[in-house]
């Protein structure tokens, strides 16, 4: 009960702070926005670009917008010291790593709202085929990235290299992941739900990335 | 009867740096204990490491008698001297945040009553990013003392507050004495509480030793 207090409460205060700055939400979509141009820019007339390509793409773009919007959304949890009052919480401190991951999947996926129909349309790939499942899988791969994420971004909080540590360790830490998730998207765009194989690499990793953090948060939170 | 706060035999080492090297100290209901130190000498560690928001090397942590835990928490208050404040919030959305947080009863007028006390109520409205030191010093003390915790950690509590805001907080350090609080105080201006009957420890060589009382 009191976990649930106050792992509400901090989403609450994120979505209050984004609500009135939108410095991340406006950074990172800007951003993306960009690149998505800059792709169909690149990529104009290419008639011959496979699913797979289509998939890889969106999804390295989901990425790169969300790894943008990680690395700026501590800033308000370091001014003043935020961040060690909130480890004196009184219930687990792993709600904190909850939280942020909570804030920041709300975050992307409106962010995703925005981009990925903008990306089918400017890079005029076929995903109004199968909307339904596509939004499954992105719901679990943005979870899985999300969570990794708050994971790095939580132990390199205190360091000062953290803007370069946080991509550095994301990337390949997120490999098992961006491949299920671009095996399965572009088995999607062929009108199929791709292999049970790939959903369960996706579904193993979000497990993964939601639980240990959770174990070791205790550790991880130490000022 | 189990004091409020003791540590047995911390030891801390942030690097290779050995900072508290087997420092013992109890608190007992009622009591403030200044502690007094050369810059460096390792007391915002200690207290840190007293507070549960870092973990003794070696040495024994206990609030009122038990090992830390999430559950006693909301019975600790943490001054240090950055404010734990959110700059893109108001002064009454931070108070409301942190009561939320203790699950306080009754949050809106505990947090317009502390406001009150701070005399920040007239602020309540302006985003913490735009107060000066003084004013984030004073939300801050409100903060700390908001859930009206038992035991009390304030490092430079008097930092950068005025005549009337240092009065102010020394009148609630004696109210909270009064009231059976245990108080571990870290601050330079010895004279504004010079009143107060404190036990002074040192803190040398990564360890505690026992000065005398006023």
């Amino acid at each position: 009960m009191i976990f649930w207090r106050v792992l509400w409460s901090m989403v609450g205060k994120d979505l209050r702070i984004e609500w009135r700055t939108k410095q991340l939400f406006i950074s990172s979509l800007s951003f993306a926005l960009l690149l998505v141009f800059l792709m169909g820019l690149v990529l104009y007339g290419s008639s011959n670009m496979t699913h797979f390509a289509d998939a890889g793409l969106l999804w390295l773009l989901i990425m790169m917008a969300g790894l943008f919007s990680l690395n700026r959304q501590d800033d308000k949890e370091r001014w003043d010291g935020a961040i060690y009052g909130a480890t004196m919480v009184p219930t687990d401190r792993s709600v904190l790593f909850y939280a942020r991951v909570m804030s920041h999947l709300l975050f992307v996926v409106v962010m995703e709202v925005v981009l990925v129909p903008l990306y089918s349309v400017v890079l005029g790939t076929s995903i109004q085929l199968a909307w339904g499942p596509i939004i499954l899988v992105l719901l679990m791969g943005t979870l899985g990235f999300v969570a990794v994420g708050a994971l790095l971004t939580s132990l390199a909080l205190t360091s000062s290299l953290r803007e370069i540590l946080v991509p550095i360790m994301i990337f390949p830490l997120s490999v098992p992941l961006l491949l299920g998730v671009v095996e399965v998207t572009s088995s999607m765009l062929q009108g199929n739900w791709g292999k049970g194989v790939w959903w369960a690499v996706i579904a193993a990793y979000d497990i993964l990335f939601l639980v240990l953090p959770g174990l070791l948060y205790d550790f991880i939170a130490e000022v | 009867m189990n004091h409020l706060l003791e540590l047995v035999g911390v030891q801390k080492s942030l690097g290779h740096r050995s900072v508290l090297n087997g420092a013992d100290l109890t608190i007992d209901a009622g009591e403030i204990v200044w502690m007094v130190g050369r810059n460096g000498s390792g007391k915002t560690t200690l207290i840190k490491v007293a507070a549960g928001m870092s973990t003794p090397g070696k040495g024994t942590v206990l609030w009122f008698g038990n090992r830390p835990s999430s559950r006693l928490r909301s019975r600790i208050g943490v001054l240090l001297d950055e404010s734990f404040l959110y700059g893109e919030l108001t002064a009454e959305e931070n108070l409301l945040y942190y009561a939320k947080i203790y699950g306080l009863k009754d949050a809106r007028k505990q947090v317009h009553d502390g406001l009150e006390q701070v005399r920040l109520h007239r602020d309540k409205h302006v985003l913490v990013k735009a107060f000066s030191k003084g004013m984030k010093q004073r939300l801050a003390i409100a903060r700390t003392f908001l859930h009206q915790p038992e035991v009390l950690f304030l490092d430079e509590p008097y930092d950068g507050l005025d005549a009337a805001s240092s009065q102010l907080l020394t009148f609630w350090l004696e109210n909270l004495q009064k009231a059976g609080a245990g108080i571990l105080l870290v601050s330079h201006e010895a004279n504004a509480f010079r009143e107060l009957p404190v036990r002074t420890v040192k803190l040398a060589q990564g360890r505690l030793i026992e000065g005398d009382s006023q």
